[in-house]
């Protein structure tokens, strides 16, 4: 393992493989709701049926006896589930019973089971710690959405799923960090401290050979709220932002004209050559690359028609299944991309995002309030990209003519309720509450050298020339320049070294853009640092609005008390 | 890639219950840790006898139950089979490999050949015999429950993706020997052509127009018998090459056969773990509000019949009462 690269797919996969090769003879292997997600991100049903695993159940459905099988189970380590062990256990339905939690399990539980295994038939019980979802090799979330502050509805149900997750990937990689929080966050330091505490807790299980000093360092949605507004042209981020992907998969259901087979697709880096290769590749590059797929397909089709001799046949046979393959993967790409296409026309999101990004990138306040001002006006532009704009220019120019644009929203007809989302997204992130230097303005020299770097050396592709706040936080730790004081060690022993090995986990959710911002990174400095980033969930435009919008229902009712 | 062990504790824990349970049971224990030590030895778990009391009279049922289904015990035999079949392409490549050495003496040649074509014929009989016996896993005259048709259906996918990737294997390293062999016998009749001075140049004008051969040359007899034997090995080529054919499509049909079994792809939706089991539980979930719905059907039913029959005793009385009141 100590040679490895740190790679969260990679690891839930051993843990799984590691499972049911240990395990002779037939199985049966049993899942919760959220243990089924993660292993089907990793694994196709086809491969576990190799390893003899014969049928899947949910761990929440009455299952027939099957005595003649051995019943192994991957779940979380929650009371339902322990309670629904206990009460199988008084009347087994496999002949043994293998337990894997994906985290520590209380020795309370482990009693519970002791007592209902009356008939002795639970014959291991392992702690494999594959407790979150691996999206991409250096990416990997919780699926938990609404985690934006600790006053978040969901704040109170969810944090021990968080502080469980993020616990289970540290073990999962092997990795005993120093941890550092972004200081100006209640949920950060809530958080690095409920690990700290967990990792003393269980500091056996952190007993591995050193190798450096691995740095877990935890972030704040809020420290960069721009990121999740802003409309996305790389492949895996566009799908998110135009489709939602969810769990790896997307549903296509709303595009016209479809065949049923492509409702819903499957984006799986494993098996999905082309999806693996253009993951981050920008929309113009993508065109390029669905051509030379669509042109390669035509190849095919031709060398497959033209059969002659008993001897084409035997090759077309042994190709066919590739073939087949070959051209559900073109299909795929091909409607997706096409739905992509439709709905960017449809909403004229070219021109929306280019003032989007203008925003973002750029320090002219006149030019850009008159462009900002042109959309609203314009009845072609969605009411949500107007919403969004408005959101982006309250941010950039807090103190500039936000109020008047709010009026103008009104009188466009946008519900009071949506331009509320202004005020909350102010009270979220607003330009005290954010740590670090979102908009390069703070520091003199920062924003001088962004002005000349712009002047200097132009802009390559204005739809992608923001870059998230997570970019220079990675530069800072590369340079190992990341002030204490804006990021402070919550634990006492403080390593001077830049870290190899990095885990990054932001609170209230990532976005895919930052998880191209990690594999360029990784892809940079191949062998000096490597990057994992983590989070709650991975947010696109709609689902942080909609979490924003959860925050304000529970602020608006205590502020009027 | 963390793991821990946790099944120490847990047996700590367990032997600490069952101290505390009564005397009677001790005996009972030590009686289990037999078995599980013949359980770690590889031998084929049967049901402890342990615990005895209240629960002991579920235990015949549980016995009969924990031997494997007859059907499912078949599922040995394609394991047999299969790995017969890997080790028959191992033993059949080797062959091939020999035999397409260039110096080997003509009796070891054909003895190698009617090996190679043994063993050809065993391993295509063996993938048939597989492929009906996954294709008829748990056919007739064998009660399935839900849980096992699902069951059944991922054996059989499972086992013959394994077949089916053999099955590629086999048809390669065949095909590939074969034009190894082509390749060879060709060189051997380019050989022959070069090394056949002049009679071979007049072997190949007369095969390429034999009319105008036959004309020219004079010595009839020898031309004409040239000529015979030339036909008779293009037709003895022939002939070979028409049943190469038709064994070439019967394999296609067989492989033709084994992708039919096949349908799932790797990567589609379909398999998906958590697609089939919320499907599953979808599917449960209708059925319970269809059976929820039925119940409730059946209901308003009875009640409309205990109304409908209070209504009939109802009329029936007052005609009664009312025939009683006209008579007196």
């Amino acid at each position: 393992m100590s040679g490895k690269q740190m790679d969260v797919i990679v690891s839930i996969q051993d843990y799984i493989n590691k499972i049911l090769t240990n395990i002779q003879g037939m199985k049966v292997l049993v899942l919760d709701k959220e243990t089924a997600g993660i292993v089907s991100m990793v694994y196709t049903q086809s491969e576990i049926l190799q390893k003899e695993v014969f049928l899947f159940e949910k761990i929440e459905n009455t299952k027939e006896k099957m005595l003649h099988m051995k019943g192994v189970y991957f779940i979380r380590p929650t009371q339902e589930n322990i309670q629904s062990i206990c009460d199988e256990l008084k009347d087994p339905k496999f002949n043994k019973y293998h337990l894997f939690f994906t985290n520590t399990i209380s020795k309370v539980s482990l009693d519970e089971i002791a007592k209902a295994d009356e008939q002795d038939v639970v014959s291991e019980i392992q702690e494999y710690f594959g407790d979150f979802f691996a999206v991409n090799p250096d990416t990997f979330t919780l699926n938990l959405p609404g985690m934006l502050t600790k006053k978040s509805p969901r704040w109170q149900s969810d944090i021990s799923r968080v502080v469980d997750g993020l616990f289970s990937s540290l073990l999962a990689l092997k990795k005993k960090p120093v941890i550092r929080y972004s200081s100006n966050s209640d949920a950060t330091r809530y958080l690095a401290e409920k690990i700290t505490e967990r990792m003393n807790r269980d500091r056996d299980l952190f007993d591995f050979r050193r190798q450096g000093e691995p740095l877990l360092l935890i972030l704040d949605r809020k420290d960069d709220p721009i990121t999740p507004l802003l409309h996305q042209w790389t492949y895996q981020a566009m799908i998110h932002e135009l489709l939602t992907i969810n769990n790896n998969r997307v549903s296509l259901a709303k595009a016209p004209g479809l065949k049923d087979d492509l409702k819903e697709v499957v984006l799986s880096l494993d098996h999905d050559v082309f999806y693996k290769e253009n993951l981050y590749k920008n929309f113009g590059d993508l065109g390029a690359s669905i051509k030379d797929l669509v042109d390669q397909f035509q190849d095919k089709m031709n060398t497959n028609q033209n059969i002659q001799t008993i001897d084409d046949m035997k090759k077309f046979i042994e190709n066919y299944p590739n073939f087949q393959k070959f051209s559900t993967t073109v299909s795929k790409h091909v409607s997706l991309m096409d739905e992509l296409n439709r709905l960017i026309s449809l909403d004229n999101l070219m021109e929306v995002s280019e003032v989007q990004q203008e925003l973002a990138c750029n320090h002219d306040h006149n030019s850009i309030y008159n462009h900002v001002l042109e959309i609203v006006n314009d009845s072609k532009y969605t009411d949500r990209d107007k919403l969004v704009l408005v959101l982006l220019y309250s941010i950039r120019y807090e103190d500039g003519r936000v109020w008047e644009l709010k009026e103008k929203l009104s009188s466009i007809g946008v519900p009071p309720r949506d331009i509320g989302l202004i005020d909350t997204l102010r009270g979220y992130a607003g330009a005290s509450l954010r740590e670090g230097d979102l908009l390069g303005t703070k520091n003199i020299f920062s924003f001088a050298r962004s002005v000349v770097k712009r002047g200097l050396q132009g802009v390559s592709n204005i739809y992608t020339q923001h870059k998230p706040l997570l970019h220079d936080i990675l530069d800072g730790i590369l340079k190992n320049k990341l002030k204490e004081t804006s990021y402070p060690y919550s634990s006492t022993t403080q390593s001077r070294e830049r870290p190899q090995d990095v885990i990054i986990f932001m609170v209230g959710g990532i976005t895919y853009e930052e998880a191209l911002t990690v594999y360029t990174f990784n892809s940079l400095n191949n062998g000096v640092c490597r990057v994992v980033l983590g989070g709650t969930s991975i947010l696109n435009r709609e689902q942080f609005l909609e979490d924003l919008s959860n925050t304000q229902i529970n602020v608006n009712p205590s502020g009027r008390r | 890639m963390a793991t821990r062990d946790r099944t120490p504790s847990y047996i700590l824990l367990k032997a600490e219950y069952k101290n505390r349970r009564p005397v009677n049971h001790k005996q009972s224990t030590s009686n289990y840790e037999t078995l599980e030590e013949e359980n770690r030895n590889g031998m084929i778990p049967l049901v402890p006898i342990n615990n005895g009391g209240s629960s002991n009279d579920t235990y015949p049922n549980l016995q009969q139950l924990n031997v494997l289904p007859a059907w499912m015990q078949k599922i040995n035999d394609i394991d047999v089979n299969l790995s017969k079949i890997q080790s028959q392409i191992e033993k059949l490549k080797g062959y091939h490999d020999k035999n397409l050495l260039p110096d080997m003496s003509l009796e070891d040649q054909s003895d190698l050949e009617r090996s190679i074509e043994i063993t050809t014929a065993e391993t295509t009989r063996l993938f048939h015999k597989t492929h009906d016996t996954i294709k008829n896993l748990g056919g007739k005259g064998t009660i399935l429950t839900q849980e096992d048709l699902k069951m059944k259906k991922n054996i059989q996918q499972s086992k013959s993706s394994k077949l089916q990737a053999l099955s590629v294997l086999f048809r390669q390293k065949q095909r590939s020997y074969l034009t190894a062999l082509q390749k060879r016998s060709n060189s051997f009749a380019d050989l022959y052509t070069k090394g056949g001075v002049d009679s071979s140049h007049l072997n190949d004008d007369g095969d390429d127009d034999s009319d105008d051969g036959m004309k020219e040359i004079f010595d009839f007899t020898d031309e004409q018998k040239q000529i015979v034997d030339l036909m008779e090995n293009e037709i003895t080529a022939r002939d070979k090459e028409i049943r190469n054919i038709i064994r070439s499509i019967n394999d296609l049909s067989q492989l033709f056969q084994d992708i039919s079994l096949l349908v799932i792809q790797q990567g589609s939706l379909l398999d998906r773990i958590d697609y089939n089991l919320n499907e599953t539980e979808d599917m449960i979930i209708d059925g319970g509000i269809i059976i929820e719905k039925t119940n409730e059907i059946h209901k308003e039913y009875r009640t409309r019949l205990c109304i409908l029959m209070v209504l009939v005793a109802l009329v029936v009385a007052m005609v009664f009462i009312f025939i009683l009141k006209m008579v007196f």
